[in-house]
């Protein structure tokens, strides 16, 4: 049976609101549509060393998110005044949580 | 906008799904390599002729420049290439050229294909590429008001 490593991460979560962006197409031009999900996730500083080097930009701020709550490439989350979106997701949902690494959108 | 055009011309040619017909380039997300959809983009548009018109009743001028420029079809999916071929051959049929009448644009034939999937080495997602010149024109109306009654004063030096 597989470890639950859910719990681990209530004492270190905050509510966090996310902008879910749905896509349909509309005259040939992409609309995008924001539902607001609220969950409760761990915020921290992403280390850039680790990121995937063919897509990090260094002019901009990474954060990883873990949640017990899915999270979907493209939700959007406004932290401490600035928005990012999550560029990439790493399922570990298995183990009871999930993860994303945001990139700030400038 | 041309390429609101070309989309009409491209979903009405091929009686596709229009939401699968896309201007590139505008952020649309690919969902899936195997889905057939179809992005539209333009290269260069050079003008070949301008014109000006001007109606005294309705105190409207048109401007207008004829242009003939590059754009690329790209064909991506399961079906792209089937896709870039009926369109090819399309282009030629009655339904092409009442399209391209009602349009008011002018379709060249396109001539080659390129497989972009092997020039990129992509390991999936099938992408056909088209390039065809299109003659069209862009219009602006601007309010101007008629003379009617010149005032003018002649300077002569005696």
């Amino acid at each position: 049976m597989l470890p639950d490593m859910a719990d681990v991460l209530d004492e270190f979560s905050q509510p966090i609101t996310l902008s879910r962006i749905t896509q349909t197409i509309v005259g040939h031009r992409p609309v995008d549509t924001a539902t607001a999900v609220s969950i409760m996730a761990v915020v921290q500083p992403a280390q850039k060393d680790k990121i995937n080097s063919d897509i990090i930009d260094w002019n901009l701020a990474y954060y990883q998110v873990h949640s017990k709550q899915a999270i979907l490439v493209n939700d959007q989350m406004l932290y401490q005044g600035t928005n990012y979106k999550a560029v990439e997701l790493a399922q570990y949902g298995d183990y009871g949580y999930y993860e994303a690494l945001f990139e700030q959108i400038k | 906008m041309i390429l609101d055009t070309l989309a009409t011309y491209i979903t009405d040619l091929l009686t596709f799904d229009e939401t699968l017909v896309v201007i590139g380039r505008e952020n649309a997300l690919e969902e899936s390599s195997s889905k057939n959809y179809i992005v539209i983009d333009e290269l260069v548009s050079i003008p070949d002729a301008r014109q000006s018109s001007f109606d005294g009743d309705t105190e409207v001028q048109e401007l207008t420049e004829v242009n003939k420029g590059d754009f690329t079809i790209d064909f991506h999916g399961d079906d792209a290439r089937q896709n870039a071929i009926n369109f090819k051959l399309l282009q030629r049929s009655q339904a092409g050229y009442e399209l391209q009448r009602d349009l008011e644009i002018s379709v060249f034939n396109a001539s080659s294909m390129i497989d972009v999937k092997k020039l990129q080495g992509s390991q999936y997602g099938s992408r056909y590429q088209i390039e065809i010149k299109v003659q069209y024109n862009e219009v602006v109306a601007v309010d101007t008001l008629r003379i009617d009654t010149a005032q003018t004063s002649f300077i002569v030096n005696l």
